[in-house]
């Protein structure tokens, strides 16, 4: 049995956001994936990989902001990571 | 509160092993990562479809981010294990839907990539129904992928079992992104580092609701309209890594996932 504890975003996920909206504005998604791509240099920089980017696995904050989600497997040099840190 | 995610174990994922000095081998395909001093394919610094690029065919990949990336060009990483969920994933790399086991950061850029079609356009940038299919969509996009416009991809390990008529006529990415403007299809066809992407003028433009500095700066009000958040709180550096550390993110449960490891 493997247990992942994280935190999760109170307004679901990107795929779900999306569906319910039908559309996002531009600046909407600029702001998601600029996020998304700052995001990137914390965990490359660690030389964390997550394997599984998709708007299912991305969740949104009570503000602008989104962290990964469980699926997906992180992967850091020796070890497979059971908590995530963003 | 706690969830239970009940995945169903997916079936042995017999990875070829051949070019590996080890080999795990786990029932419940335990996810393991091996650093190699060598790398058999194309140096992941590099990118993807990076001589498609030079070859004047449109190439969606994003590069690695190097000014992060510590290790040299001779080291890559081995994976084998079994992603739950496989046909679900619509953003995979190329290399991952040729079932390489060899790869680096600019996989996560590749999906980043699909991401960012998909939101602007609310539909899957490539709809497969599998990989094979995920494939032959970016193919007859993009380009014919061979040793000529991607040098290494016969060494990915089902590259000798998947093969695809010759496409003449690639369409591109346009039709792939109605309604987009131009800039935000040359996005997704550039091949950036993730700092060179933050720094593409797309993203100094006014499309950005407050400077890339202030993103994820808790805002002064909590407003319903997501677009609109005027977020007033002054940050020092673009690149300021310290507040990625300070997400305020209030709810936290426990996800117990019916797997072993």
């Amino acid at each position: 049995m493997d247990t992942f504890m994280i935190r999760v975003g109170p307004k679901g996920d990107l795929y779900k956001e999306l569906q319910k909206c039908k559309y996002f504005s531009e600046r909407r998604v600029t702001t998601y994936v600029a996020s998304l791509a700052r995001a990137f240099i914390y965990c490359h920089g660690k030389h964390v990989i997550h394997r599984d980017i998709k708007p299912e696995n991305l969740l949104i904050g009570s503000q602008i902001q989104e962290i990964y989600r469980a699926y997906g497997y992180f992967l850091k040099k020796d070890y497979v990571i059971k908590e995530k840190h963003l | 509160m706690a969830i239970i995610v009940d995945h169903e174990n997916p079936p042995p994922y017999e990875d070829d092993s051949s070019n590996s000095e080890r080999s795990f081998q786990h029932p419940e395909a335990i996810s393991q990562l091996v650093n190699l001093n060598q790398t058999v394919y194309e140096n992941p610094n590099q990118g993807t479809f990076r001589v498609l690029d030079e070859m004047k065919t449109k190439s969606y990949s994003f590069d690695t981010d190097k000014d992060t990336n510590i290790y040299n060009g001779n080291t890559s990483y081995l994976v084998t294990c079994t992603t739950s969920d496989i046909d679900d994933d619509l953003c995979k790399a190329a290399e991952l839907l040729y079932g390489s086991t060899y790869y680096g950061l600019e996989i996560d850029l590749w999906s980043l990539g699909c991401v960012f079609a998909e939101l602007l356009t609310s539909k899957p940038l490539f709809p497969g129904t599998s990989d094979v299919d995920q494939l032959s969509r970016a193919v007859s996009v993009l380009g014919n992928i061979n040793e000529e416009t991607w040098p290494g991809c016969s060494k990915l390990s089902d590259y000798g079992s998947i093969s695809f008529g010759n496409v003449e006529n690639p369409s591109g990415l346009e039709p792939c992104m109605p309604n987009c403007y131009p800039n935000e299809v040359s996005l997704v066809q550039k091949r950036p580092t993730t700092m060179e992407l933050l720094q593409d003028k797309y993203f100094r433009e006014e499309h950005l609701p407050v400077p890339i500095s202030q993103l994820r700066v808790p805002l002064t009000r909590n407003g319903q309209d997501q677009d609109s958040p005027g977020g007033h709180n002054e940050m020092g550096s673009d690149y300021d890594l310290e507040e990625f550390s300070t997400l305020n993110i209030t709810t936290t449960v426990l996800i117990y996932l019916n797997r072993s490891i």
